[in-house]
């Protein structure tokens, strides 16, 4: 993909219109699932669908183009209750979604191949189920051509060829000189969001058009309080441009309105009551009630309208373009809430109150900005130093430039801030395929899916989400005999919440199944030694073993889980984005998993100690207490352990300035030494004290990569830089956990040698 | 003050606006308007005939290049926009 294609731009543009689409339609179908959706939610997820295709003709996407053509086709039927909305069709719907997903992300690359055994089976499907074969119908039987030569295609939106009725006595051969178009659109039309304007629009892209209107059935303004359709068009289109280029324009309200197409030449387009063969009734019909298109007014108007055409911004590309008729509506929404003055741009391109701004340009303006954080505390710290008055203006400004580069920071995060929707919409899907795989009955709750959390964490999150999900249903929930026996409703229910908890997103994933067998948890731990026969735990202890590398509770492997690679990959995925989980479990009632992460991964909270001479820092969020140990807490195990005394229990002491290799190795021992133990809990629950050799003070700092920058170092997650400009590393609690552990090992082993 | 956009779903507050002003002489400032749609002209074209039946003025001033632009691709009359709403 090359960034300087302006058409791979706009395709690029397309697809992140598809996913929000997908989106839509998942809500949709999902209303539908649950009973929620009326005539508007299939609407939505027709337009949905007619957007998808609409922007796949133009790029040329001929599988997914025929694909959502025939979905579409299907939402027609449903939409206008020629077909009934049941469970079949429900059934049918999920599937087809998820096809025209897989479909999409094929077109995108984004999967390396189509499973179009699949993809037909689920056309057939939707064909089936709309078995009086009309000609509709018809038209989207498997050999359609599709788009035409894409070079012509260009920037031209042309979706599928679209049989449009009866045009067998169209000419072949040469397209005549001009067109008469009468175009009456229904009530429906309006109804289902699109707008004559577009297509009118649209009309006078192709060639000049003298457009006249016909307000002969005009309402009274009193009977105009509903929506109602008086207005009819006839256009003269002086352009030699094949039928199909028109009809294609028409494709989208085709059955929403009466439309005539004719030759300029032809008879029929000057005088209404002749009678030709290959016109069907429908069309005559029509064409005897729009009055003869009155020799086009006063040619002023016509001039008029023709520059108005050339000068209406013409929506400048496919994507822009093709979606329009489908989404006029939504995107008025937003011209409202924008509402800029002046004669901007109009109608169906819209004032749009959101851009795309590229990730790299945020990343880069985040990391200005974490500079300029940096750059205005050791100013601050200068100016401190320097001994000025704290009423000079100096101070009074720099307090103000404090303020403003914090509610720049503020404004800048939130800026990459993103609801967990674009997560958990990819929820559903997965939660049937593992029912079908499972052959259990489940339904997915969400809640709080416009939580909102930085992007980069927003991203990581799918992967625990799906274990966790797949996990749940798979060992959590009974299949449905053990539910019954249970005496719960057959169906299963998984609940994905998100929430803000004290600055942190809290994420749970709940079910109703049979809860944690902890006789088994524990039986499964003693048998792969992952816990001493004797072991005395508690039951949240227990309960925390399925987090264990290598633990799998399900008795046969299953596709879904149960590989040994389950829990403790999801832990260690929240540990990596500084979260942690946690397990609630009642038996026979269900579990929830807890995972709670920061909000974002730019900024943390943490508390500046020095040890061996070095600045650190430790990050709030593990921090539990600290305190200055009394003489006789601490005590020497073994060579070089020590432990300390805490709240009546002895806690693993590290000497964090030896254990990074901070301190000489000739250094003093513990106790020989001021300082301060600070408690901290790792990720497993467990307290260990850390010992430093003082704290300095509590403050948000601004996160630099240390992998990016340097290298990767045990024991330090990151760096940041405070305020006198001096680097400190940020501290990584488990993995100087485990180094501590390493190394008094490795001394005992040197004892013992 | 005609709002900015005219479409479909801002036609039913036109229309209780319009009702609201009936009998009365009328002129709407048409200068923030940047999108017409088929149901808004309706209505405003229902409007002007009643006006015209009171004999009373109805006129869009102002109108924005993107009302004007919007309302002769309709292919609608231009007097209509015209103060007075003189019919030429």
């Amino acid at each position: 993909m090359s960034a300087d294609d302006p058409f791979e731009a706009i395709k690029q543009t397309f697809f992140l219109e598809c996913e929000e689409l997908l989106t839509d339609l998942e809500a949709s179908v999902t209303a539908l699932t649950f009973g929620d959706g009326d005539g508007e939610t299939i609407n939505a997820a027709f337009r949905a669908i007619h957007s998808i295709k609409g922007g796949a003709g133009a790029f040329g996407l001929e599988e997914l183009v025929r694909f959502a053509h025939v979905f579409e086709t299907y939402m027609d039927e449903l939409r206008s209750g020629r077909k009934t909305c049941d469970d079949i069709a429900i059934r049918a719907m999920l599937h087809a979604s998820d096809v025209l997903a897989d479909h999409v992300s094929y077109a995108r690359g984004l999967i390396p191949s189509m499973d179009e055994e699949r993809s037909q089976t689920v056309a057939n499907e939707l064909r089936a189920l709309m078995d009086d074969g009309g000609p509709v119908v018809a038209a989207a039987a498997p050999e359609p051509n599709p788009v035409e030569d894409p070079i012509e295609a260009e920037f031209d939106f042309k979706p599928v060829m679209f049989d449009f009725g009866d045009d067998a006595g169209a000419p072949e051969a040469l397209p005549p000189e001009a067109w008469v178009i009468s175009f009456k659109p229904h009530k429906r039309l309006y109804e289902t969001g699109n707008e004559p304007a577009l297509l009118l629009r649209e009309l006078a892209r192709l060639g000049p058009c003298q457009v006249t209107l016909d307000t002969s059935e005009l309402a009274s303004l009193a009977e105009l309080a509903e929506p109602a359709a008086c207005l009819s068009w006839s256009i003269v289109l002086d352009a030699p441009v094949e039928m199909e280029a028109i009809t294609e324009i028409f494709e989208f309200v085709e059955g929403e309105c009466d439309l005539v197409i004719l030759p300029k030449s032809d008879p029929l387009a000057d005088v209404t009551d002749s009678s030709a063969d290959e016109v069907d009734i429908a069309a005559l019909l029509a064409a005897a009630t729009a009055p003869a298109p009155a020799a086009p007014a006063a040619d002023e108007v016509d001039i008029q309208a023709l520059l108005a055409m050339a000068t209406a911004p013409i929506a400048p590309a496919p994507v822009a373009a093709a979606p329009a008729p489908a989404t006029s509506a939504p995107a008025t929404n937003s011209a409202k809430a924008a509402a800029p003055a002046g004669n901007a741009p109009t109608a169906a391109a819209g004032g749009q109150a959101s851009i795309r701004v590229d990730l790299d340009r945020i990343d880069k303006l985040i990391n200005v900005v974490g500079e300029l954080v940096i750059q205005q505390a050791m100013l601050a710290q200068s100016v401190a130093e320097c001994g000025i008055a704290a009423s000079s203006t100096v101070k009074v400004g720099l307090e103000d430039l404090e303020q403003l580069s914090r509610e720049i920071q503020d404004s800048v995060m939130a800026i990459r801030a993103q609801p967990v929707k674009s997560v958990f919409q990819r929820m559903p899907r997965l939660v049937r395929e593992v029912a079908d795989m499972t052959g259990k009955s489940v339904r997915l709750i969400t809640e709080g899916e416009s939580t909102e959390v930085d992007k980069t964490v927003v991203d990581r999150l799918a992967e625990p989400i799906t274990h966790m999900i797949r996990n749940a249903i798979d060992h959590g929930l009974e299949d449905v005999e053990g539910r019954a026996a249970a005496g719960k409703p057959k169906e299963g229910i998984i609940r994905l919440a998100a929430l803000h908890r004290s600055g942190r997103i809290v994420i749970e994933v709940s079910d109703d199944g049979r809860g944690i067998n902890r006789e088994r948890v524990r039986k499964i731990a003693v048998d792969r030694g992952l816990i001493a026969a004797d072991a005395n735990l508690s039951n949240e202890e227990t309960d925390n073993l399925i987090f264990l590398p290598g633990f799998s509770t399900a008795d046969t492997v299953s596709d879904i889980s149960g590989r040994g690679v389950g829990m403790d990959v999801v832990r260690r995925s929240i540990q990596q984005l500084g979260g942690r989980i946690s397990i609630a479990s009642t038996p026979g009632k269900g579990s929830v998993f807890t995972m709670s992460l920061p909000l974002t991964l730019a900024v943390l909270d943490g508390m500046v100690v020095r040890a061996g001479g070095q600045t650190l820092l430790s990050p709030l969020s593990s921090i539990i207490e600290s305190f200055t140990p009394k003489e006789g807490d601490l005590h020497r195990i073994g060579a070089r352990d020590w432990v300390i005394r805490f709240r009546d229990r002895f806690l693993p002491l590290i000497d964090t300035g030896r254990v990074l290799g901070f301190s000489k190795p000739d250094s003093p021992e513990i106790t020989g030494r001021d300082g301060i133990a600070i408690v901290v809990e790792n990720e497993g629950g467990s307290q260990v004290a850390l010992w430093v050799d003082d704290i300095q003070g509590q403050r948000q700092v601004v996160i630099k990569s240390l992998e990016t920058n340097y290298r990767k170092v045990d024991g330090i997650s990151a760096a940041t830089i405070l305020g006198d400009g001096r680097v400190a590393l940020i501290l990584d609690i488990d993995a100087l956990v485990v180094l501590g552990r390493q190394q008094a090992n490795q001394s005992e082993f040197k004892i013992a040698s | 003050m005609l709002p900015a956009s005219l479409d479909t779903r801002a036609a039913p507050a036109l229309h209780e606006a319009l009702m609201g002003f009936d009998g009365q002489p009328l002129t709407l400032d048409g200068s923030q308007v940047e999108s017409l749609g088929g149901q808004c002209l309706q209505i405003l074209l229902a409007a002007h005939e009643v006006w015209a039946k009171h004999e009373t003025p109805f006129a869009i001033e102002n109108p924005s290049d993107a009302l004007a632009a919007q309302w002769s691709a309709f292919g609608a009359p231009l007097h209509q926009l015209s103060p007075q709403g003189d019919p030429q």
